[in-house]
């Protein structure tokens, strides 16, 4: 950690974090809202008249607590897309575009290592992930409390929150590994948002169909199941640690590419 | 100067770095010692700015070796930069921040808790710390860039292209600044194409061309190499074409009478030459660096090591 670059990043990062936090937030609150039995009957409608698109979407089941109901309405799709352009946008920032402008060459003739460095600005992503998970399970209670009393217990969105930010760990770790490793610009800021676009658009895909539904075993979204989590189910939880270590392993990965790479800067 | 003290400061032997086609750096060798200034001459892609990234340790050598005090400048970085400063050819300061809280933050990357001489550069150099940097002229950015290079007091500065943008009030006031630091014993390597800047500033020169070093040599050496230009005025253009055509040139169209003669050695002979020609008038002046090295950039002159 190098504290005065961290807080400056932090300062910069700020706002798009909460730009996407302000639209997760409003779809949480939404969704929660939308948490009722005769409105729910109208949604079954909808979903029985257009089945392959609510499970394209993550919707296919519309489950019986308020739990079930917002993880399946909201964790399937709009959780996983929201953060991951949050985790693009932050990489873009924080690395490549230094690299781009050339003000990484201000950064590196600092007395730091390029590992410490890239930390560092590794730090200022996680912890604006950190902070969307914090804020959304924090609204979520708040929305359900207001709205439906005891019908969410305190552990329950935090266990899938908590579950989701694996997810994220793991997104946000494919687009750092692109944006340190790639020696092109355009490369390093598309590449790692392709992959998870791809991984998406897939699971997508295995949602359509029952010809394709052997798809949604093929892409790391699968090994994310937060109501096995909260659950306490062993795959749920082993699925959501595989995702964080190697989320955490995709950081280390692109940190020390970068560590050892060519910079013409 | 290495780490213990003993050896040059600044130390490229045998930096070879290939990018194909004749691009890239081929046995580049240069030794700077601790209070010596060594100008870095040559053309555009002739491979400044290459040597300058390794000896940053933003590239690691192909072949050869890189050290700055000592330490191995792609391996060691931190403990390199910690005693560097650095002056990059394009100033790309973080554009979003004011001047002050970029050079609070380079400060506080470099644990220097000492602001005093920062200000007192920043002051000197009339730069306005509350600007952005994105609003500044390029002047300007490169005035904030002056600070950060020289604020901690380095013991080796590298500067590519440090007078570039900087008004001519401005360029003085920095060769005054890289004096007081060769004084205080700091090697500088400064790459520049401006032949008179170096000739200022520096004790030594080398002079690189397609990824050599063709030639080094001390800047009084450089000065005594010298020679006077002439400008020859002849009564006629008939005149002028007769002492064309004796030295083997095209004759020139027109009704000019006037011939420019560099790189003239041997000013008897030239005057017994010019008194069977019809002169109007002949003026001399001393010989540019750039002129100096021409036949350099052209590639004619042998290598040599002073």
């Amino acid at each position: 950690m190098i504290l005065p670059l961290f807080r400056h990043e932090l300062r910069s990062c700020l706002f798009p974090t909460a730009i996407i936090a302000a639209v997760v937030v409003l779809y949480a609150c939404v969704i929660i809202g939308m948490y009722d039995p005769e409105l729910g009957e109208s949604l079954a409608l909808m979903r029985d008249a257009m089945p392959e698109l609510f499970a394209a979407f993550g919707m296919a089941d519309q489950g019986t607590t308020l739990l079930e109901f917002v993880v399946n309405y909201l964790y399937g799709f709009l959780l996983v897309v929201l953060p991951l352009v949050l985790a693009a946008v932050l990489s873009s920032r924080l690395v490549v575009r230094h690299v781009e402008r050339g003000s990484i060459a201000y950064l590196l003739a600092q007395p730091v290592g390029r590992a410490r460095l890239m930390l560092s600005q590794a730090g200022v992503l996680v912890l604006c992930l950190v902070l969307l998970a914090v804020v959304l399970t924090a609204f979520e209670l708040a929305a359900a409390n207001a709205m439906f009393p005891g019908e969410l217990a305190v552990p329950d969105p935090v266990a899938v929150n908590a579950a989701t930010f694996c997810l994220w760990l793991f997104l946000s770790g494919l687009c750092w590994a692109g944006a340190c490793a790639l020696p092109n610009v355009s490369a390093a800021r598309w590449a790692g948002i392709a992959v998870c676009a791809l991984f998406v658009l897939v699971q997508m895909l295995s949602g359509v169909g029952d010809e394709l539904s052997w798809l949604a075993d093929v892409t790391p979204l699968s090994l994310l199941d937060p109501l096995g989590v909260v659950g306490g189910e062993p795959s749920a939880l082993a699925g959501a640690a595989t995702l964080g270590i190697s989320g955490a392993a995709l950081f280390a990965l692109g940190t020390a590419v970068f560590a050892r790479r060519d910079l013409s800067v | 100067m290495t780490a213990n003290g003993a050896g040059p400061a600044i130390r490229v032997c045998g930096l070879t770095k290939d990018y194909g086609r004749g691009r890239g750096v081929f046995d580049v060798s240069l030794e700077v010692a601790a209070g010596e200034v060594l100008g870095f001459l040559g053309p555009n892609g002739a491979g400044k700015t290459v040597t300058m990234r390794h000896l940053m340790g933003f590239i690691k050598p192909q072949k050869g070796k890189v050290e700055i005090l000592g330490h191995d400048c792609f391996l060691e970085r931190p403990r390199v930069q910690a005693r560097l400063g650095y002056l990059p050819g394009e100033s790309a300061c973080m554009q979003e921040m004011t001047a002050r809280s970029f050079l609070d933050l380079m400060a506080g990357m470099r644990g220097m808790r000492d602001r005093s001489r920062m200000l007192e550069l920043a002051d000197a150099f009339g730069l306005d710390l509350g600007a952005r940097i994105g609003r500044m002229s390029k002047g300007n950015r490169q005035k904030a860039a002056i600070v950060v290079a020289f604020m901690a007091r380095p013991d080796v500065l590298l500067l590519d292209e440090p007078t570039s943008g900087l008004d001519p009030l401005m360029q003085e006031r920095f060769l005054d600044l890289v004096a007081e630091e060769r004084s205080r014993g700091a090697a500088v390597l400064l790459s520049s194409h401006i032949f008179e800047e170096v000739g200022r500033a520096c004790d030594r020169v080398a002079f690189i061309r397609a990824g050599r070093v063709a030639m080094t040599c001390a800047m009084d050496e450089v000065r005594s190499m010298r020679g006077r230009g002439y400008s020859v005025e002849f009564s006629s253009a008939r005149e002028r074409s007769r002492w064309e055509l004796a030295h083997g040139d095209e004759p020139a169209e027109g009704e000019a009478r006037r011939v420019e003669l560099r790189d003239v050695s041997d000013v008897n002979a030239l005057i017994r030459e010019l008194s069977s020609y019809d002169v109007a008038s002949v003026t001399s002046r001393e010989q540019t660096l750039e002129e100096l090295f021409l036949h350099l950039y052209e590639g004619v002159e042998p290598l040599r090591q002073a």
